[in-house]
C-alpha cells in the first residue's frame, strides 16, 4: 500500500501555511530515523499550494490519501484538530475551498483513468488568520502543531480498513553476533586445548594450494620427536586424511557435503576423540580463501597459505583471510623462476593490512623454508606451555 | 558461500526473541554488516528472502546497514577509516592501529508485532 500524506495551502497566507510546515517536519522527522517501523513504509510526503483538478498529478498513484490542511469557521476555535473520514466528507459542508473539491476531483481521476486513492482522510486544523498576507502561524496554532503531528502519526499507525484497535508493534533491541554461537563454541575449544598443552593451528588457503602436501612435509619433520595429529577437512573424499595417515599420523577426515568452511561445532564433535597427551593439532580447513575465514575454530595460530601460481595481488583481494591469521606461508616457492610472482610485493601487502604477521616461503618439493617454519610452530608450543605453567 | 548458514543462525536468534516477547509476527530485521564481517551483504539480503518464507517472518523486511572499516592511532589518538585496508595511520605514520569497528556481523533490533 502506497501512502500519501499531502499538506494544503499556502504560506504565504498565515495559518493557511501549517499544512506544509506540519508535512515537512514529519518528513524530516521520519527520514532521520535509524529505523522506519513499518508503518511508515511506502509513506510519501509532498507539499502543494494547488487545488482542485491541479491535484491530480499529484495524488495519481497512491492507494491511501491522508490530506493536512485548514478550516474557517465563522466562530473558529483556532487550532482545533479534526481527524475526518473521506467517506463521509460529501456531507460536510465544505468551508476552505482545498478540500471540497478532493471527492470530486478523485472522481474526475477514476473517470479519466487514472489510478486513485482509495481511501481518503483528511486532518483539519481550524484556522483563526488565512486571509492576511504575510502574517505566518499564529500563536494558536503553533500551539496546535504537536497534536496535529501526533494526529498525523496515529493516522498512519491506523490501517484505514481496521475497524478496531490495531496489532501492537514493538521494536526490541537485539544487538547479538550471527556468528555468536561459533565463537562461544571456538573459545570454549581454545581454553580446553591450551589448558592440555595443545597447540591448535588452522591451516586457511584455496584449493591447491599444497596444504596436505605441506602436512605431509611437516609429519616428516615433527613426529619423531612430538606427537601431532591432523583434521582434515573437505567438501567430498577421505583422500587427504588417507595421504596423513599414511605417514603414521592419526588424522580424522571431516566431509562438510557441500559446506564451503569448517564450523567450530564440527571440530567439537571430535573432542572426545582427540588424545589428551598431544604436542600439535592441525586443522586442515576447506580449500577456500574465503569463508572459513569467518570461522574460528579455537585455534592458537592461525595460518594462511598462498602459492606461487595464485599470484601475488591476492592479500588484499582476501581480506578477512590475510587480516585474520597470525602467519602466512607462501608455498611452491619452487615455482619463483617460472612465474612472474613477486615475494616481497605479496609480503609488503599482506604486512600492511596486519602488522602482527608472521612470514615465511616454503617448497615441500624441494623441501626448503619448512625447518623455519618449524621453528615458529615449536617456540610458539613452549611459549604455550611456559604460560601454563 | 556461507551467507545461509549465517542467516540459518539469524533465525535461530531470531525465535529467541519472539519466544521471549510472545510475538506473532516478525515485521522488520536491522543487521549492522562490517567491511570486513567476511560476508557479502547481497547474498545475506538474498538468502534472507528465501529463508523466511513460510516463517513468521515471512512478511519481514531486511535493513543492512553497513559499518566502515575504524581505526585509531595507539601513537597520536586520531581515529580513521581505512577502506584500503592499509593499516598506516594517515596523521603520524604509526602501524600501531586499534581496530573500532569493521567486523561486525549483527542483528542489531526487530520490529515484532506482540
Ligand atoms: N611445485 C610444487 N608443487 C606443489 C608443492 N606443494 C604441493 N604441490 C602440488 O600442488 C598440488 C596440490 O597440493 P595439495 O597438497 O593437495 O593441496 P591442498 O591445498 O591440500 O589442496 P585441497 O585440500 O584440495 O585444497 C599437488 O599437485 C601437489 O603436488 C610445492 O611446494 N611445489
Ligand atoms: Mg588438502
Ligand atoms: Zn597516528
Amino acid at each position: 500500500m502506497k501512502t500519501l500524506v499531502l499538506g494544503l495551502g499556502n504560506e504565504l497566507y498565515g495559518d493557511d501555511g501549517v499544512g506544509l510546515h506540519v508535512v515537512r517536519f514529519l518528513r524530516d522527522e521520519i527520514n532521520s530515523l535509524a529505523f522506519r517501523p513499518s508503518c511508515y513504509q511506502n509513506v510519501f510526503f509532498e507539499e502543494c499550494a494547488l487545488t482542485g483538478l491541479a491535484l491530480l498529478d499529484v495524488i495519481e498513484g497512491y492507494d491511501r490519501l491522508i490530506i493536512v490542511d485548514t478550516i474557517k469557521r465563522s466562530h473558529p476555535k483556532a487550532g482545533k484538530v479534526y481527524h475526518i473520514d473521506g467517506k463521509k466528507l460529501r456531507h460536510i459542508p465544505g468551508p476552505s475551498p482545498h478540500y471540497v473539491s478532493i471527492p470530486q476531483t478523485i472522481d474526475i481521476g477514476r473517470e479519466a483513468g487514472l489510478k486513485m486513492p482509495e481511501s481518503v482522510e483528511i486532518i483539519a486544523v481550524e484556522a483563526k488568520n488565512i486571509y492576511d498576507l504575510g502574517e505566518g502561524l499564529t500563536e494558536e496554532m503553533q500551539k496546535s502543531i504537536p497534536e496535529i503531528i501526533e494526529t498525523i502519526k496515529k493516522t498512519l499507525q491506523k490501517n484505514p480498513d481496521e475497524k478496531g484497535e490495531s496489532m501492537e508493534k514493538k521494536e526490541v533491541l537485539v544487538l547479538k553476533d550471527l556468528l555468536g554461537s561459533n565463537k562461544k563454541i571456538a573459545s570454549e575449544i581454545r581454553e580446553q586445548l591450551q589448558s592440555k598443552g595443545i597447540l591448535t593451528l588452522n591451516f586457511l588457503s584455496s584449493p591447491g594450494t599444497g596444504k596436505t602436501s605441506l602436512l605431509e612435509k611437516i609429519a616428516d619433520k615433527l613426529s619423531s620427536n612430538y606427537k601431532m595429529a591432523v583434521i582434515e577437512g573437505d567438501i567430498e573424499t577421505e583422500r587427504d586424511a588417507e595421504r596423513i595417515r599414511a605417514k603414521g599420523i592419526p588424522a580424522w577426515q571431516i566431509t562438510t557435503g557441500g559446506a564451503c568452511h569448517l564450523e567450530a561445532k564440527m571440530i567439537g564433535r571430535l573432542f572426545p576423540e582427540i588424545p589428551p597427551d598431544l604436542d600439535f593439532l592441525f586443522i586442515e580447513n576447506i580449500g577456500n580463501l574465503v569463508c572459513p575465514a569467518s570461522y574460528d575454530l579455537g585455534e592458537s595460530i592461525r595460518c594462511v597459505l598462498l602459492s606461487i601460481p595464485e599470484g601475488d595481488d591476492k592479500p588484499k583481494k582476501y581480506p578477512k583471510a590475510f587480516t585474520t591469521s597470525d602467519c602466512l606461508i607462501i608455498t611452491k616457492a619452487d615455482l619463483v623462476p617460472a612465474l612472474p610472482f613477486r615475494i616481497e610485493q605479496a609480503k609488503k601487502e599482506a604486512l600492511e593490512m596486519n602488522p602482527r604477521l608472521k612470514t615465511f616461503v616454503t617448497s615441500s618439493t624441494q623441501d626448503s623454508g619448512i625447518d623455519e617454519l618449524m621453528d615458529y610452530f615449536i617456540s610458539s608450543l613452549k611459549k604455550l606451555r611456559q604460560k601454563n605453567a | 558461500m556461507h551467507e545461509l548458514s549465517i542467516v540459518a543462525n539469524l533465525f535461530d536468534i531470531m525465535e529467541e526473541q519472539v519466544r521471549e516477547q510472545k510475538a506473532k509476527k516478525i515485521t522488520g530485521v536491522k543487521l549492522q554488516v562490517g567491511r570486513l564481517s567476511g560476508v557479502v551483504p547481497e547474498f545475506l539480503e538474498t538468502a534472507f528472502h528465501m529463508y523466511k518464507k513460510g516463517t513468521i517472518a515471512s512478511e519481514a523486511r531486511l535493513e543492512i546497514e553497513n559499518i566502515n572499516l575504524t581505526y585509531r592511532c595507539c601513537s597520536c589518538g586520531k581515529t580513521m577509516i581505512k577502506d584500503d585496508y592499509i593499516l598506516i595511520c594517515d596523521a603520524c605514520g604509526s602501524t600501531d592501529l586499534e581496530m573500532l569497528a569493521g567486523t561486525e556481523l549483527l542483528l542489531e533490533r526487530m520490529e515484532m508485532e506482540v
